[in-house]
Parts: structure tokens; C-alpha cells; sequence
């Protein structure tokens, strides 16, 4: 109880009473400065909104989470492979890391249109956008992970004679863990952002309709009070997709046991959770 | 165990990197088996470089250099020839210590029932039987090199290669340290070679010590510790091993000058 | 203060500050003797046929006749051209009625002048090669219309589209061409001319037939402007109703200067436009009362259109104030047959 407490203190008070804070301003400065609907909808309207339309958020939510984490997923799988391939060839990392690098920089808005000429409408096309986004933190953080090895853990595998596949295996890819969660960690929320821009392009047909859809069609008949609702619906789902990738690579990186405690209260409760999970 | 032919032979081995740097410089010596040596000499004098060397970690830039009788690397390849202990204990933070231990046997792909008793023995060796399921990041720094040292004895190798293994630990657990791996040398017999720039400690394990000149390293003086042996602690307030201290400690003077 | 205080109190004035410089509104150009009156008109699209009469006073002088120095800005995706003109960061825009409609009901203070389209140009283009002859024969395709487009939701309202799957539009005619089984969105004088000048065999469905039809290519401007500036908005209106009068004339010159604005236009777009829009722009209301005329019939048909298929909510429609006919001049629509 007193850690649920402490947690709710430390962690979640400060981003939540700023969150207050700015709604309260944002009202009073619709109220006070009488802006109108059209531009800037007051907290109340949008709330209002939300609503009206909560089983219509709620059901685009989840069809944009689909999209988000089908692409994240793919990412994880393409990103770790070309980082293993990177990782083992220089030519071959020379060769490819620069349009990996270009997938990172051109704006996504601009290729987001020739997906969708190449991958069709529907969800094929908002997973593929979804998965250009996310994929350019994985493949730097899977190279890199896979790469930066502790040169005397390399010697070691090395003295033991170990095969190349060996030490991929056993040495750098367990190596690369932290890394890939680092990269996680970066790409979920991104993947959202993907999902929601290949949904505007791409669209569902038939089978639904996701947040994108929502904000698009609110955009065009200016009810901006549930556009508002749709964008903050994004915002809650893309932190939600984080907080779950954080808590799961935390929880990976604590039964590896890779994280090095920081100071002795960590390796006490590290210890402790250890015990705990022991057989 | 005894063999009438040198384990290790060194012959004008230099170590030059990058063409300009000369690290060691016309090297030659001869280890025989089940000796105890020591390798001192100043931070930069290339003692870390000689052991990768023997190690087949490193290729001489010129000269020879041997371990029974064939080059590192492929003398290497026989299972038991030799294992390294490193400077920090290079412990696998996401394995327990039983299968970081139990590493070297893994990657020779030795059978299951074979490598779980030689890791029971290994760790038996150090102490640490009741540490095995534990992960690194819970242990002090001391276990974890005994976890390195178990780790290093898990193949019974003939030669060991210690690079500075204690230097992080504080003079106590240094001190405890030392008594292990004296008294695991003398029940085992493998042939040793540790270095250290600590004079003390290299006197008090070895039987030789070979000291090394600063940059370009050469080899400036063998001496030999006729201290007896089994060694106890004591044996550091005899008078004689002041004498081999001081005789060590002259040899570093007279080679930095 | 702690730290995370006076970081929350700046980050809360950053936002009232940001607010605060994006709802300043502009100043409004005032009329002085002799010299032109400056006057910005916002077009909700890239220059087109559908804007022709606009730029057809301005190439033939009528605005400059009446006193005004028009600067027509071009549109494009997404412009806010309600949003600019409600601010009076521009003067005048041309959206269409449904347009107003969302516009009032998000009481944004516009209102509509003069409807020079009377029927919507909006239409679905299929294949003629599918057969397809009407609306209630689309089936187990794909249709590609903007969700951000009322007469999307009003055709998915209407119509049973079984098997159909409706897809955002990509803003071209590339993905008809290559698709057999594919419809898009499109306006009467543009799309399927050039469906049919890449080689396709576009066939035209008009949203209109299915009694779906707002007002296009309206002039409107803010309520403020008219109770100010009463005068500027009639000379503005009329010249207006010149224009289009001479663009069903002679469009020649007109559409030479669209191309210039807008190169993407082809010059044999813009006269097939030129023609096509003739009957948009005359039926029995217009030819009677008057070019650009209105009527509360259509705007609340609209309306409720509007709200049945859920775009508009029922309390906050004011069909009633997003339009006024009063500065509509009386004169016959084809100035080539005599007074009736």
C-alpha cells in the first residue's frame, strides 16, 4: 500500500496536476477571451464531445491500436533482422543503413500516398505506414546493441573458441536486449502516429474505422470539439502502447538482469524481487 | 602432469601496433609446465599485451612464440590447453553464476550430466556452491571474481592466463584472494601466468617473476622466489621475501631510469 | 517557486500567450476616395473551372470597375478558409453550403452572399465498362471518397453500397485508371475529362440526382463586413455576378489566366470546364431570379439532409442565418434574351 502511495506521489501526481493545471488555463482562456468553437473548443465542449461519440472513440481506438501495434511488431522482427545482418556484415550495413536513415527523415505525409498506391487501401496499407515509421529506432538500436559488446566478453568467447554463431547467439544478441527496449520504448509511439496517417490515406473500408478516420471527417464538417476528442483519444492510446512496452521491457530487463542497480535501495529491491521470483 | 618440455616458449617476439607503436620488444623465454610465474612491470610496459599474445588473442608482429609446442590459437582448441582470467570478472549479466560458469563447457558443447558435475567443482573450488542461482548484479565484487576463477578452472586447463585479476578488489578481499588461488595452484598444479603490478602479491604467489621494462617492454630480470612452500601468510614478514621484494622493486627502478 | 512549479506556470502563460496572438483579430481596410479598395477573396481549392467567374471580373476589370482591388488567393487540401474569413484575415472565400452549414452551427459569424453553381458538380465516376447506370447499382467494389466530405456520409447514408469499401480519395485519377472494380469521387468538369484524356472510360453519376445538392463555389464573407461594410459587400457581390455572367460567355481569357495561376490545368480542361459548368450554373431558379440566387427551400432541405445522416446536430443548425439574398442584384440570368 505504502509503494502504490509513494508511486502515485512521486510519479503520477506531477504529470497529472500539470495536466489540470493546463485545462483549467486552456478553459479560462476560452471563456475569458470568448474564442470561438470553430477554433479553439473550450475543455467543457470537447468533453462534451467525447461523450456523446465514447462508443465511436472507443471502437476507432482500438482499430488504430490494431494498426499501430501490428506495424510495431513487424518492426521489432524486420528491425532485429536487419540489425543482425548489420551487425555481421560491414559492407552490407554500409550499403543499407542509409535509407534506413532516409525512412527516418523524409516526411511521412509525403510517402505515405505511394504506400497506399502500392499496398492498397485497408489494413495492409495503414500497418505498412505504421511500420515505416517505427522501424528506423529499432534497426540503430539493434545494430548497436548487437555491435557495442564488452571487448573483454568478446576475448572471452573468443579464448573459448566459440563460432561465430556462437557468439551471435549467446553473447550479442542477450547483449542487444537492453538496446532493442531502449528502441521499443521509442518506436510504440511512433507507430500510433504511423497508424493514424496511414488511416487518413489509407482508410479501412468496410471493415471500420480508426481514430484517423475520426479526425479527418471532424476536420472537414468543423465539429473541431470531437476532433479534439479524437486527437486527445490518440494521445491517451499512445501513451498507454508506451507505458505497456515500458513496464514489459522492465520486466524483461529484470529477469535478465541486466540493469545494474543504481544505488543500494535497487539492489535491495532487486534482490528482493529476486528471492520473490526464485523457486 | 610433469612434462620435460617448456609449456610456453617465447623466441625475439616483438609486438608492434599500427606499424609505430613498438609495445614489446625481442621477448624470449621459456615457462615450463606446473610453474607459477609472475609478469610485472609499469602501467603501459605491454604486460597485457603479452598475455593476449600467449593467449592467441593477439599475432606477433615478428618472432616466435609457442604453447606446447604448437601456436596459441590452435593450441587453444584442445579442450583443457588453456583459460583466461580478466581484469574484471566479464561475468554474463543476464546468466546466473551456474551457467556462467558453466560457459566454457557450453560453448565445447560438453554433455549435460559432464558439465553440470565439473560446474558443481568448479564452484565447490571457490566457495561459491550456494551463490549458484544467483545473478551477478547480487553479488560483491570479490565473488565475482571467484565466479571468473571458477569459471577459468572449469575446463581443468593446463595453463592459466591471469591479467591483473585482483587489482579492482579492495587489500582484504585481495588478501583472500591470493591464499585461494595459492591453495587451488597447489592442489592442481597448472602452469600460471599472472600478471600484476602489485610487487607484494607477485612475490607471495610465484616461483618466478619476470619484470618488464616500461614501453617498448623487455624483459629486464628473472628472478627466481625460492620462498617454501605451501605458502602461508606469514611468510610475507620473512626476511627474505623483503629481500626478493626489494630486489624486484630495484629492477623496475634501474629499467625506468 | 520550486523548479516544477515555475516550469508548470510557464508552460500554462506559453499557452495563453500562443492562444492569445492566434485569435488576434486583423484590421479591416477602409474605404478611401478615389483609390481601389483592397480586397482579399480565398478560394477553398486550387484555381478552377468551378472559381472561373471570380477570376473572369478580375481579368475583365469589373472588380476594378466597381472600386475594389481584388487579390484572389489560391486554395488547396485543407485550407480553413471559413476559419480565415470568420477571423477577417480574409475578406471574402468561396466554400460550398454545406460548408456554411457546419460554419453557423460551430457559431462561426459568416454568411453566404451568392451561389453561382446551382447544382453541385459533385459526382461518382465509374467504369463504363462495369455497367454501372446508377447509385443503387454500386456494389462489390471499391469507392474512393473523403470522409471529410459530407456527401461521402450522405451517399453511405442513402445508399445500401453492398460489398462496397469505401477508401479515402488520393486526390487523383491513377488508382481508377489501373482498377477495374473502382469508383471515385470527382466534380462533373474535371476528373472524368481527365480520366478520359489518360485512356480511361469514365461514366458520370451525378450526387446531385439523388437530391443531395448544397449550393457550390458560394462567395461569403463575415457578418462583421456586413454590418460595416454593407456597400463593399454589394460592389463585391455584383461584380461578382458580372463575372460569372461573362465566363458563360467567353471564357477564353479567364481560363488563360487560371492556367497561369494554376499550370496544372491544362487549357483544354479549363474549356471543357468552361462548358460544362453552363448548366450548373443556369437551371429554372437562376434563369428566373437571377444568377447566384437562393432560397430557404434548398437551404433547409440541406440542412436536414445534414442532420439525418448525422454531420449536423439539430440544435445548433441556423440554416436561417448562413446566407441573405439582399445584396443579390435583380437581373436575368441570360442577359442575351430580352427582360421577360
Amino acid at each position: 500500500m505504502k509503494r502504490v502511495t509513494a508511486w502515485l506521489g512521486e510519479v503520477a501526481a506531477p504529470p497529472l496536476v500539470f495536466f489540470a493545471l493546463v485545462v483549467v488555463a486552456w478553459q479560462a482562456a476560452t471563456s475569458l477571451w470568448e474564442i470561438p468553437a470553430y477554433l479553439v473548443p473550450s475543455p467543457e465542449r470537447v468533453l462534451a464531445a467525447a461523450g456523446e461519440h465514447v462508443a465511436d472513440l472507443a471502437r476507432a481506438s482500438l482499430m488504430t491500436a490494431g494498426g499501430a501495434l501490428c506495424g510495431f511488431l513487424l518492426s521489432l522482427i524486420v528491425g532485429t533482422a536487419a540489425g543482425l545482418v548489420f551487425s555481421q556484415s560491414r559492407i552490407i550495413e554500409r550499403s543499407f543503413y542509409p535509407y534506413a536513415i532516409f525512412l527516418q527523415t523524409v516526411p511521412i505525409v509525403a510517402i505515405a500516398p505511394l504506400v497506399v498506391m502500392w499496398c492498397g487501401n485497408g489494413f495492409g496499407g495503414v500497418v505498412t505506414v505504421a511500420f515505416i515509421l517505427s522501424l528506423f529506432p529499432i534497426v540503430t538500436n539493434a545494430t548497436a546493441g548487437l555491435k557495442r559488446v564488452d571487448a573483454s566478453l568478446v576475448e572471452l568467447f573468443e579464448i573459448c573458441n566459440a563460432s561465430r554463431w556462437q557468439t551471435l547467439v549467446k553473447l550479442r544478441l542477450p547483449n542487444s536486449v537492453p538496446y532493442l527496449v531502449a528502441g521499443a520504448r521509442i518506436s510504440c509511439g511512433l507507430s500510433v502516429i504511423g497508424a493514424i496517417v496511414g488511416e487518413i490515406f489509407a482508410g479501412y473500408g468496410a471493415q471500420g474505422f480508426g481514430l484517423g478516420y475520426l479526425i479527418n471527417m471532424n476536420t472537414g464538417n468543423l465539429d473541431t470539439a470531437y476532433a479534439f476528442a479524437a486527437v486527445i483519444a490518440a494521445t491517451l492510446l499512445s501513451i498507454a502502447i508506451f507505458v505497456a512496452v515500458t513496464s514489459l521491457g522492465a520486466t524483461v530487463l529484470a529477469r535478465w538482469h541486466i540493469a545494474a542497480p543504481r544505488n543500494d535501495t535497487t539492489r535491495e529491491a532487486l534482490a528482493t524481487s529476486t528471492r520473490r521470483n526464485a523457486r | 602432469m610433469l612434462q620435460t618440455q617448456a609449456l610456453v616458449r617465447a623466441n625475439g617476439l616483438n609486438v608492434t601496433y599500427q606499424g609505430e607503436v613498438r609495445a614489446l620488444e625481442d621477448l624470449a623465454f621459456e615457462i615450463p609446465p606446473g610453474q607459477f610465474v609472475s609478469i610485472v612491470g609499469p602501467s603501459g610496459c605491454g604486460k597485457s599485451t603479452l598475455l593476449r599474445v600467449v593467449a592467441g588473442l593477439l599475432a606477433p608482429s615478428s618472432g616466435g612464440i609457442d604453447v606446447a609446442g604448437k601456436a596459441p590459437s590452435i593450441a587453444r582448441r584442445s579442450a583443457n590447453r588453456l583459460s583466461f582470467v580478466f581484469q574484471d570478472a566479464t561475468l554474463l549479466p543476464w546468466r546466473n553464476l551456474r551457467d556462467n560458469v558453466g560457459l566454457p563447457l557450453e560453448l565445447q558443447q560438453t554433455g549435460q550430466a559432464e558439465r553440470a558435475a565439473r560446474i558443481h567443482e568448479a564452484l565447490a573450488l571457490v566457495g561459491l556452491e550456494d551463490a549458484a542461482r544467483r545473478f551477478p548484479s547480487q553479488l560483491s565484487g570479490g565473488m565475482r571474481m571467484r565466479a571468473s576463477l571458477a569459471r577459468a578452472l572449469v575446463t581443468r586447463p593446463q595453463l592459466l592466463l591471469l591479467d591483473e585479476p585482483f587489482g579492482a578488489l579492495d587489500d582484504l578481499t585481495r588478501h583472500v584472494l591470493n591464499d585461494e588461488l595459492l591453495r587451488l595452484w597447489q592442489a592442481h598444479g597448472w602452469t600460471s601466468l599472472f600478471v600484476t603490478h602489485n610487487i607484494a602479491e607477485a612475490v607471495y604467489l610465484s616461483q618466478r617473476i619476470l619484470v618488464l621494462s616500461p614501453q617498448p617492454g623487455r624483459i629486464v630480470a628473472d628472478v627466481s622466489v625460492n620462498l617454501p612452500s605451501p605458502r602461508t601468510a606469514d611468510v610475507r614478514a620473512t626476511a627474505e621475501f623483503a629481500r626478493i621484494t626489494g630486489e624486484v622493486a630495484a629492477s623496475l627502478r634501474r629499467a625506468a631510469a | 517557486m520550486s523548479m516544477s512549479v515555475r516550469c508548470f506556470a510557464g508552460m500554462a502563460a506559453l499557452l495563453l500567450l500562443s492562444t492569445a496572438i492566434g485569435c488576434a483579430p486583423n484590421d479591416k481596410p477602409a474605404a478611401t476616395d478615389g483609390a481601389l479598395v483592397p480586397v482579399t477573396l480565398q478560394l477553398n481549392w486550387y484555381p478552377e473551372a468551378e472559381h472561373g467567374g471570380y477570376y473572369a471580373a478580375q481579368v475583365h476589370g469589373y472588380y476594378r470597375d466597381a472600386g475594389l482591388d481584388v487579390t484572389i488567393l489560391s486554395g488547396g487540401p485543407d485550407t480553413p478558409v471559413v476559419q480565415q474569413v470568420a477571423r477577417q484575415s480574409a475578406m471574402f472565400g468561396v466554400v460550398n453550403a454545406d460548408n456554411m452549414l457546419f460554419a453557423r452551427a460551430q457559431q462561426a459569424p459568416v454568411v453566404a452572399l451568392f451561389a453561382p453553381l446551382q447544382t453541385s458538380p459533385r459526382c461518382l465516376i465509374v467504369h463504363e465498362s462495369s455497367g454501372i447506370t446508377s447509385f443503387d447499382q454500386l456494389k462489390d467494389m471499391t469507392i474512393a471518397m473523403s470522409p471529410s466530405s459530407a456527401f461521402t456520409h450522405f451517399l453511405q447514408h442513402e445508399l445500401p453500397l453492398e460489398g462496397v469499401r469505401v477508401v479515402p480519395y488520393s486526390g487523383n485519377v491513377a488508382q481508377f485508371l489501373v482498377n477495374r472494380d473502382y469508383a471515385q469521387q470527382g466534380y462533373v468538369f474535371s476528373e472524368p475529362f481527365v480520366a478520359r484524356k489518360a485512356g480511361g472510360d469514365p461514366r458520370v453519376l451525378l450526387v446531385s440526382d439523388l437530391g443531395f445538392n448544397p449550393y457550390t463555389s458560394l462567395l461569403f464573407t463575415s457578418d462583421a463586413l456586413v454590418a460595416e461594410q454593407p456597400q463593399l459587400v454589394e460592389k463585391m457581390v455584383a461584380a461578382s455576378v458580372r463575372g460569372w455572367q461573362k465566363y458563360l460567355e467567353s471564357s477564353t481569357e479567364t481560363n488563360r489566366r487560371i492556367h497561369d495561376v494554376n499550370p496544372e490545368m491544362d487549357l483544354d480542361i479549363l474549356a471543357f470546364g468552361a462548358e460544362a459548368i453552363r448548366p450548373l450554373v443556369l437551371n429554372d431558379d437562376s434563369r428566373r431570379l437571377g444568377i447566384g440566387t437562393m432560397s430557404a427551400e434548398r437551404w433547409q432541405t440541406l440542412a436536414e439532409q445534414l442532420i439525418e445522416i448525422g454531420q449536423l446536430k439539430v440544435a445548433e443548425a441556423q440554416a436561417d442565418r448562413a446566407w441573405t439574398s439582399k445584396f443579390l442584384p435583380q437581373q436575368p440570368a441570360d442577359h442575351r434574351a430580352t427582360t421577360d
